[in-house]
């Protein structure tokens, strides 16, 4: 099956990622399908964490 | 059949059933009797994800977090590292310039890269209050120099002289107070602090509201009131974001009665209650455990050999909460390295460095078929290596059935409500 036709199947769809998700004006992170400066770690150092740091 | 093979998860829920491709961040609500056309692999045109760290060479550190000290003039309830006044460790300028240059010498090797990062914390790192701006202007002189974008932030308890909150609001880009509340809880869990840490907190709210933002520790008596604690920093701080983790067993948190670690069920649901509360104020919630957005499909943090943290006495840590070897007894398996002040560089420990790499949801048997572990990413290491320190990396989450029912109401929520960037 491919996703064009599981769609066809649904209800309610929700799409969060990417796309949904827009780079701040100045982030150089390089990823073009967005990021959400989401980081990991319970820590909450959540810019020390390697995951993030490159939104604002 | 074309494209890439992307994993599919089917949740049952009443009279219907939730579909999840976390590889493809989709969500889907389909009839039970529907749902049992949709096979356990689907294809599409779009590649897996990849985090940009997955494929770095060893070693290659752009950021870290400079612990400065172990001192704090608190004394939490719960402190994981049992920080307090009586603690005397502080980094050396030295230690603290090198992590600097390493960490730009990384950026500058990469040939891509256009920005560097810097933490500082503690204990409470502005208690040795002249290394800050001392490093600071490092930081940033030495990557203009090199014509990098210099990121640099702090992690305090907020008690500081106004002075030097305004120092911070104008000079660090991103400010995470830690703070658990509204009055009565945040006296009781962190030693009557709450008057001067608000007054700090609205100063730089004050100055540079974009740079604020807060991390709350919710113990089982803080808990019932999550709601009413988001609802406090929306009201006062609106826009900022809001982190919370519930107490866990670490430090001092293990030797007290009075501030426990609350049901991880009540917790979770007292979380979506507040996302609503959150949302009226233009805050975004967070927790750790809930990662619907990461690109990295396998990692619950850098623990896995990504973090380049530096303790107070120059060894190197992927986990800035396993720092104090005589409080947690497993904090040796997160060090690989330490500062050579005879070789002026850091010196690596390449076998422990090689194990730490290992530490992802992938190496966890009983998470590998899990719709939720795409979600919670095997859960904090660091909590599971304190409570199962002989193979903690090949164990699920202590609280994993509570996770998994988290997961199934959080996804039920993105149906309900959408997922509009303010649920983390």
């Amino acid at each position: 099956m491919d996703i064009e036709e599981l769609e066809s199947l649904a209800e309610t769809s929700i799409a969060f990622n990417p796309g949904s998700i827009v780079h701040s004006s100045n982030c150089e992170c390089g990823d073009s399908d967005g990021c959400d400066g989401d980081c990991g770690g319970d820590c909450g150092s959540d810019s020390a964490c390697s995951e993030c740091t490159d939104c604002d | 059949m074309r494209g890439v093979q992307h994993r599919v998860f089917k949740i049952e829920y009443d009279d219907f059933v939730i579909v999840y491709i976390p590889t493809l961040y989709r969500i889907y609500r389909i009839a039970k009797e529907t749902a049992k056309k949709v096979p356990s692999y689907i294809y599409a045109d779009a590649k897996l994800p990849v985090s940009r760290w997955d494929n770095l060479p060893d070693y290659t550190f752009f950021g870290t977090n400079l612990i400065l000290t172990n001192k704090c003039n608190l004394s939490c309830a719960y402190c994981y590292g049992e920080y307090s006044p009586k603690k005397d460790k502080v980094m050396t300028q030295e230690v603290a310039y090198a992590a600097v240059d390493y960490i730009i010498k990384s950026v500058l090797k990469s040939g891509w890269r256009k920005l560097v990062y810097l933490n500082f914390f503690g204990g409470e790192p502005t208690q040795v209050w002249d290394l800050i701006p001392d490093v600071s202007k490092y930081l940033r002189e030495n990557s203009t120099k090199y014509n990098l974008r210099s990121r640099l932030t702090i992690t305090t308890n907020g008690c500081m002289p106004l002075e030097n909150a305004q120092w911070l609001a104008k000079n660090v880009d991103g400010i995470n107070v830690s703070m658990d509340g509204f009055k009565s809880i945040q006296d009781a869990q962190r030693s009557q602090s709450f008057d001067r840490v608000f007054a700090v907190a609205q100063e730089i709210y004050r100055l540079a509201p974009t740079k604020l933002r807060f991390r709350s520790t919710v113990s089982a008596s803080s808990v019932e009131y999550l709601p009413q604690i988001v609802d406090f920093f929306g009201k006062n701080f609106p826009g900022c974001p809001q982190m919370y983790e519930p107490l866990f067993t670490m430090g001092r948190g293990a030797k007290n009665d009075i501030c426990t670690m609350p049901d991880a069920d009540i917790f979770f649901r007292k979380y979506i209650d507040s996302i609503s509360i959150a949302k009226r104020y233009g805050s975004k919630l967070k927790t750790s455990v809930l990662k619907l957005t990461t690109k990295s499909r396998d990692l619950f943090c850098g623990v896995a050999a990504r973090n380049f943290m530096i303790t107070p006495d120059g060894r190197v840590t992927v986990c800035n909460r396993m720092v104090e070897e005589d409080i947690n007894k497993a904090a040796n398996l997160f060090t690989y390295g330490k500062y050579d002040y005879e070789k002026k560089s850091f010196i690596f420990d390449n076998e422990r460095y090689q194990w730490l790499k290992r530490l992802t949801v992938s190496q966890i048997p009983e998470c590998i078929d899990c719709f939720a572990s795409s979600i919670c990413k095997g859960d904090c290491p660091a909590n599971k290596a304190t409570l199962f320190p002989e193979n903690f990396w090949v164990k699920k989450s202590f609280r994993c059935e509570a996770i998994k029912r988290f997961a199934k109401n959080v996804l039920l929520y993105v149906l309900e409500n959408g997922y509009n960037g303010l649920l983390a």
